[in-house]
């Protein structure tokens, strides 16, 4: 039996190291050490008022301020009996793509692909890849551009609260994102062909729960019903959150998710199994080309996955925006009293299923809260699929091994400071 | 003679990290910098970290300080940095996160884990409150211009400036609605401008994220609040928000009186 530690994991969002045994078969060990502070954003939300609360949680994460915006503003809108109009949620559909494309952006190309080549330092990457960093950039910067123009602001939007938009964002700028919008897939095409064609993956064969949305025709990301890939079970989101258990441990700013006590999927790899039918038409090209089956039970193809939804999200947002664009006069803001209730949200952030849920009193004020967030809910995933690799790596110097341990660890896009809260 | 370059490290300690983020959306404008200055720490750019041995120009924290790990790698960064700059509202102010200081500790902490043995969550100071800060770069989440021209004045060896304008006069020259007028707690006239009042451009009150004037005129604001019938106790809601509560003469804005 030997033990690997790993103090310094750079290059996730969040503080994280590791520690695991290799040993034979079961004897292997694999433990994520998550290694931020706990702000207690749970309790900060607590005696204020509920239009405080997007606010509050946007600063969970800043890769991915919006997903926290929205969850926590869906979550508010049931508790208040709130309908958003068809244009509100049209316009909330292309912020959140919006968002998953640059957090993608960020984690493709910068975080986790430069594993893939063998590069531990982007700035080396940056000089060897100019084209294509620029490219990345560019196209990131693109959808932060539209996340201005739709939340007043891309981290920790302004202009998205509970009960739709405050002001309604320029009808302009969004045709100058739409006309551009060409050139810019343009360039998410060559980095995703470079990632896809220089990225090399190790083989490696795992398979679990893959827990996504579901909607019919849609690759859902704002609503729709929970769909648990091994039981091929389609659940009220109601129904779902019953049924998770969040265990609090002595040491563990992290508090690990599991589901009917089984640890799962949540991610882009887990949304491309389960939706994979409800993709948009080049997307679905480019994980065809790859000639990988489905289900994908390698994990490290997450980073393959979120490059195809990079691809996606654009055509989708083509087809939205220009939806949106034919709109007169869009009512972007509803009416509503305040009430007392108690409401829950699951969307698709970047990185998985994100839950948000409330309880107000009469008066609007926050008497209860929970989040939960994707990375709490794969990391007991992540170390289940740790312990399977091991073994199969125990051949490998160290220095290798580290690598690809954490090489596995990125894949997955871990965001501590979103898990620890 | 090849030209010195500012070593730079850019650390986080317990955040959001948006600071960075955002500072990373000036493109090729972030690369181009790399002629002037070198990185050497910037964790979401690098595997290694190496920032300990090395005697750095500047360095940039992000974020609070709230675990003993994070608070010996602040004093730390201190002993060998010539400058130390607070980035971003948590670093400068306080931020959000210092709102968990107006709850009960313990109560919260127990709200939010049923297992609190070994969960570090320390009061939420801003980081002057264990180091010298030389300059503040303001906001929630800081503003990538200001920040590259805090670079490029540091590179050009003056002390980074930040003009003393209200966020109130950015926001009236740009024509947005006064939500003051309107009787909405709006911290405008009482804070450092310098964001463009992006909030108020989005129908937002201004909550004071880049901290006070100043001279800020808070008895003024807070009388002409008053007279609209808005309640101390509504006014230090907002004030809590980014911990400019802990800024203002705590005399004017007791909730007994």
């Amino acid at each position: 039996m030997r033990t690997i530690k790993i103090d310094h994991i750079g290059k996730t969002e969040g503080h994280l190291g590791f520690e695991g045994a290799l040993g034979s078969g079961d004897m292997s060990s694999a433990r994520i050490l998550t290694q931020e502070g706990a702000r207690l954003i749970e309790g900060i939300v607590l005696n204020r008022r509920y239009s405080d609360v997007p606010i509050i949680t946007s600063r969970i994460c800043g890769v991915c301020p919006i997903v926290h915006n929205l969850g926590a503003i869906l979550a508010l809108e049931m508790a208040l009996n709130i309908e958003p109009t068809k244009e509100i949620t049209l316009l909330r559909k292309i912020f959140n793509l919006a968002q998953i494309i640059h957090s993608h952006a960020l984690h493709v190309f910068f975080l986790s692909f430069p594993d893939f080549i063998g590069i531990s330092n982007d700035f080396d990457l940056v000089k060897k890849y100019p084209a294509e960093a620029v490219a990345a950039l560019h196209f990131r910067d693109w959808a932060l551009k539209l996340c201005d123009t739709i939340g007043g602001r891309a981290t920790h939007p302004i202009n998205s609260v509970v009960g739709g938009f405050n002001v309604p964002p320029s009808s302009e700028e969004l045709q100058v994102a739409l006309n551009g919008i060409e050139p810019v897939i343009d360039q998410a095409l060559l980095v995703v062909d470079f990632v896809k064609r220089k990225a090399r993956v190790p083989k490696f064969t795992n398979p679990t729960n893959y827990v996504t949305l579901k909607k019919n025709k849609e690759y859902a990301h704002l609503d729709g019903d929970l769909f648990l890939s091994d039981t091929l079970e389609r659940v009220k989101v109601k129904d779902f959150i019953y049924n998770f258990t969040e265990l609090s441990l002595p040491y563990e700013a992290v508090k690990r998710v599991e589901h009917d006590g089984q640890t799962y999927f949540v991610g882009a790899l887990a949304r491309l199994n389960n939706n994979f039918d409800d993709l948009n038409p080049v997307a679905k090209s480019i994980w065809e080309k790859l000639k990988v089956d489905r289900p994908c039970y390698n994990s490290f193809y997450n980073l393959q996955a979120q490059a195809v939804e990079i691809v996606h999200a654009f055509e989708e947002i083509q087809k939205l925006l220009t939806q949106y664009l034919k709109i007169k006069n869009p009512k972007l803001r509803v009416d509503f009293t305040v009430n007392p209730g108690r409401g829950a949200s699951i969307i698709e952030a970047p990185r998985g299923i994100l839950f948000h849920y409330y309880e107000l009193n009469k008066d609007g004020i926050v008497t209860h809260s929970n989040i939960v967030t994707p990375t709490a809910q794969f990391l007991a995933n992540l170390e289940f699929d740790l312990k399977e690799f091991l073994p199969t790596i125990a051949k490998y110097d160290e220095a290798k091994q580290k690598h690809l341990i954490k090489t596995l660890i990125r894949a997955y896009d871990p965001c501590i400071s979103c898990a620890t809260h | 003679m090849a030209p010195h370059k500012l070593k730079i490290a850019l650390v986080s300690l317990t955040s959001c990290e948006g600071c960075y983020c955002e500072f990373l959306g000036l493109r090729e404008r972030f690369l181009a910098l790399q002629d002037r200055v070198k990185f050497v720490e910037f964790r979401l750019f690098e595997d290694d970290h190496h920032f300990e041995a090395e005697n750095l120009d500047v360095v940039f924290i992000e974020g609070s300080p709230i675990t003993q790990a994070n608070i010996e790698t602040l004093k730390r960064l201190r002993d060998v940095s010539k400058t130390l700059i607070a980035c971003g509202a948590c670093a400068h102010i306080g931020g959000i996160y210092h709102m968990k200081n107006y709850s009960d500790a313990e109560k919260t902490m127990k709200y939010v884990y049923a297992e609190t043995t070994g969960i570090e969550s320390e009061t939420v100071k801003p980081i002057s409150a264990y180091v010298t800060v030389d300059y503040a770069l303001p906001t929630c989440p800081i503003n990538r211009e200001e920040m590259l021209r805090f670079i490029y004045s540091l590179v050009l060896g003056k002390g980074p400036q930040i003009h003393q304008n209200p966020v109130c006069y950015e926001c009236a020259s740009r024509g947005y609605e006064c939500l003051l007028q309107k009787g909405e707690i709006c911290l405008g006239p009482i804070t450092q401008g310098g964001c463009g009042a992006i909030c108020l451009k989005s129908k937002q009150t201004c909550f004071g994220c880049r901290g006070l004037l100043k001279k800020p005129q808070v008895k003024n604001w807070l009388n002409l609040l008053k007279a609209r019938g808005v309640t101390q106790r509504e006014i230090n809601k907002v004030l809590q928000v980014y911990g400019v509560k802990e800024l203002v003469p705590q005399e004017l804005i007791d909730e007994s009186k």
